[in-house]
């Protein structure tokens, strides 16, 4: 057999791979450019870029959990010039696109930042991040889906890239919010970001973070993201990019199979950085061993044949299916 | 034994051999792996991400101090992890045998700076914050035989007092204390300092917070006294990936740019050590 094709395509972005990494995870995705062999996968998400620097949550910022951990960053970041100053110059050099996520405190500030990252030729698409759990009023815009349409539908105009849409798990339910995202002309949804969870430290009769909440991630989150892309694919006709608690080249096939176009790699970087890539290089010697030549045959195999009929995981999932669809 | 190694940080995935793996004092492990690229860019005050065991559970790497490193012919062939249990992960550490492949990331972080061989070292280690010490009495010892070598070690009581013989065998001075005076001064291993502090000497501290809070509270004062020394820490927040990719790990560092006068730098690629009056002690909770 050939060797295997793993190209997939988010709209007009051509990526080699189906592997990228999830934002927050990887830096701002040139700092380790030396260490890892970024031409081995499809692509680098940033950290989310604000429009001011942010310094971020006082520690403790991060708490393990059985199969996964709690973080509370709050968004961290150098800020839009910082982002410039330090980051952009060191992006043409990289040997795959780059992926900038972004985050406003308003509308306007999304569509500026749209508007702006629209100006780099560094930047192949832009990730909205509608789902920051960790930011007072991080989760409004991705919560309501005449907001979702409309902040989308602005930062396309205004930024003339391919758009994906991050959303949240922490809605009733992210379908109809993925539909508004496609209405709002978005090139692809991004699912999903952490789950809400807290920790507690009994003695001290205390929330271990200081807002009480953070999010949940890594592979403990697998099957309830991996729902979310499986429902939501179903549901609309845009590509899905699955996040959650992938780990190897068999978690990455079964979000294809689910019904991912791509997917994004986060906590499991932090083992080793070169994650990503030995999950890409293992996918392909998967997809070799298998006798599968084409990646894109897998996505969305397990979908069942009418396209409308969404998946009855549970009760409370086939009721969700029947309001989304109203 | 090359003294003079520049250091370099890198995130690394490595593949080590584990070639000894004892308990030397009461939950106190001493965990040998064999690597020779690792233990040749290796620097003292640097650490490693430890995978605990194989598999995903528990799933983040563990952060652990370069304690030794092992020499055979000369050369570096290995590293030393001088490790106390706390939780799954160091437990998990405990059933690592012999003989079994172990991954880890490193040599990670900014080393100590080891300044000159005129200067009077002193190193102030609490608890298993005593770990980088062999390295860096190790290191200074190749460097210089005469210089003046200091080893302040405190623990809570004779059981938590480490690597004291050890370092006493390379010609440190060594003074220890604890909390209950089962062994030398009873009190606290910053009382010790105390008396040595004089313009000219260099501190490198490692331990919990609290005792970098009233080493920071001490070195204040005898500054303003008209004293001029350095004094570096190393610090111990939680690292969920230790190269920098998550910023989980961060202190608050002084900043004149920052609204509030500080913000918060990643300890794992800006640290762990840090130059003592860097760091906001004001602003760090005192818990582990
Ligand atoms: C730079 C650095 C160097 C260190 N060097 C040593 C050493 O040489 N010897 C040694 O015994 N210990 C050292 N520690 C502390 C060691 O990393 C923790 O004891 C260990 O992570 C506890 O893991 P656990 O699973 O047993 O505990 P748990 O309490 O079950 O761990 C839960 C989580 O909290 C984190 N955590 C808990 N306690 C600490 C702590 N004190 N510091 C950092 N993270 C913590 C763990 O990484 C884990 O993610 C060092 C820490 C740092 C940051
Ligand atoms: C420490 C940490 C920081 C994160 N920061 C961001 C962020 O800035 N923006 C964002 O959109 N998602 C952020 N995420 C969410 C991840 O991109 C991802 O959606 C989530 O962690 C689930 O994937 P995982 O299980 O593979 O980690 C962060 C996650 C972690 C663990
Ligand atoms: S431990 Fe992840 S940035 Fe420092």
């Amino acid at each position: 057999m050939n060797s295997p094709s793993l190209a997939v395509s988010i709209g007009p972005l051509d990526l080699r791979n189906p592997v990228l990494t999830a934002s927050g995870t990887f830096g701002l995705g040139h700092e380790f450019a030396d260490l890892v062999d970024l031409s081995a996968i499809g692509g680098v998400v940033t950290k989310t870029v604000t429009m001011n620097e942010r310094i971020g949550n006082p520690p403790p910022r991060t708490m393990e959990s059985a199969g996964g951990m709690l973080n509370s960053i709050g968004l961290m970041n150098p800020g839009w010039d910082g982002f410039v100053e330090r980051t952009l110059p060191k992006v043409a050099a990289l040997p795959c696109p780059f992926i900038l996520n972004i985050a406003g405190k308003s509308e306007a500030e999304f569509v500026e930042l749209s508007r702006r990252a629209g100006e780099l030729a560094e930047v192949a698409a832009l990730e909205l991040n509608l789902s920051c759990p960790n930011v007072s009023g991080g989760l409004d815009f991705g919560r309501d889906p005449v907001a979702a349409e409309q902040i989308v539908a602005r930062c396309v105009e205004a930024s003339g890239l391919p758009l994906m849409a991050k959303l949240s798990p922490n809605v009733e339910d992210v379908v109809p919010i993925a539909q508004a995202c496609e209405r709002g002309g978005a090139t692809a949804v991004s699912l999903i970001n952490t789950f809400l969870g807290t920790a507690i430290d009994w003695r001290a009769r205390k929330t271990i973070f200081a807002r009480g909440i953070a999010g949940v991630s890594g592979p403990a989150i697998k099957p309830m993201a991996l729902l979310a892309v499986f429902r939501t694919s179903q549901a609309i006709s845009i590509p899905v990019v699955g996040i959650g608690g992938i780990a190897s080249a068999t978690d990455v096939l079964e979000y294809l199979v689910a019904g991912a176009t791509a997917v994004q790699v986060g906590t499991a970087c932090f083992l080793d950085p070169a994650m990503p890539v030995t999950i890409a290089v293992e996918l392909r010697r998967l997809l070799q061993s298998e006798g599968i030549e084409d990646i894109r045959a897998l996505i969305g195999s397990a979908h069942p044949s009418q396209p409308k009929h969404v998946a009855s995981a549970t009760p409370r999932a086939v009721n969700q299916a029947e309001v989304s669809e109203k | 034994m090359n003294a003079t190694c520049s250091s370099t940080s890198s995130a690394q995935m490595r593949v080590g051999i584990v070639t000894g793996n004892v308990e030397v004092a009461p939950d106190c492990w001493r965990l040998e792996i064999r690597c020779p690229e690792f233990a040749r860019s290796a620097t003292p005050g640097q650490f490693l991400m430890l995978r605990c065991r194989q598999g995903l559970d528990p799933l983040l790497s563990r952060a652990f101090s370069i304690c030794d490193l092992i020499y055979e012919g000369g050369e570096p062939v290995g590293l030393v992890v001088l490790q106390v249990v706390i939780g799954v992960g160091t437990l998990a550490l405990t059933k690592r045998v012999v003989g079994e492949e172990i991954g880890f990331l490193g040599p990670l972080g900014n080393p100590y700076d080891l300044g000159t061989p005129d200067e009077h070292m002193i190193m102030v280690a609490g608890g298993i914050g005593a770990a980088p010490f062999l390295y860096v009495a190790r290191f200074l010892r190749a460097r210089s035989a005469e210089q003046r070598l200091t080893y302040l070690v405190g623990g809570r009581n004779k059981d938590f007092v480490y690597l004291a013989d050890e370092i006493a065998a390379l010609g440190c001075d060594v003074q220890i204390a604890t909390d209950d005076g089962s062994l030398g001064h009873q009190g606290y291993v910053t009382q010790l300092l105390d008396p040595l502090l004089a313009s000219g000497v260099r501190v490198l501290a490692c331990g919990p917070n609290p005792m970098f809070k009233s080493l920071a509270s001490l070195v204040e004062q005898k500054r303003a006294e008209g004293l001029e020394f350095a004094c570096q820490v190393s610090t111990e927040e939680s690292m969920p990936c230790g190269y920098g990719a998550c910023a989980g790990c961060v202190v608050p560092l002084r900043s004149d740019n920052h609204p509030d006068g500080f913000r918060y730098g990643k300890s794992c690629v800006e640290g762990p050590v840090f130059p003592v009056e860097a760091i906001r002690w004001d602003l760090i909770r005192s818990i582990h």
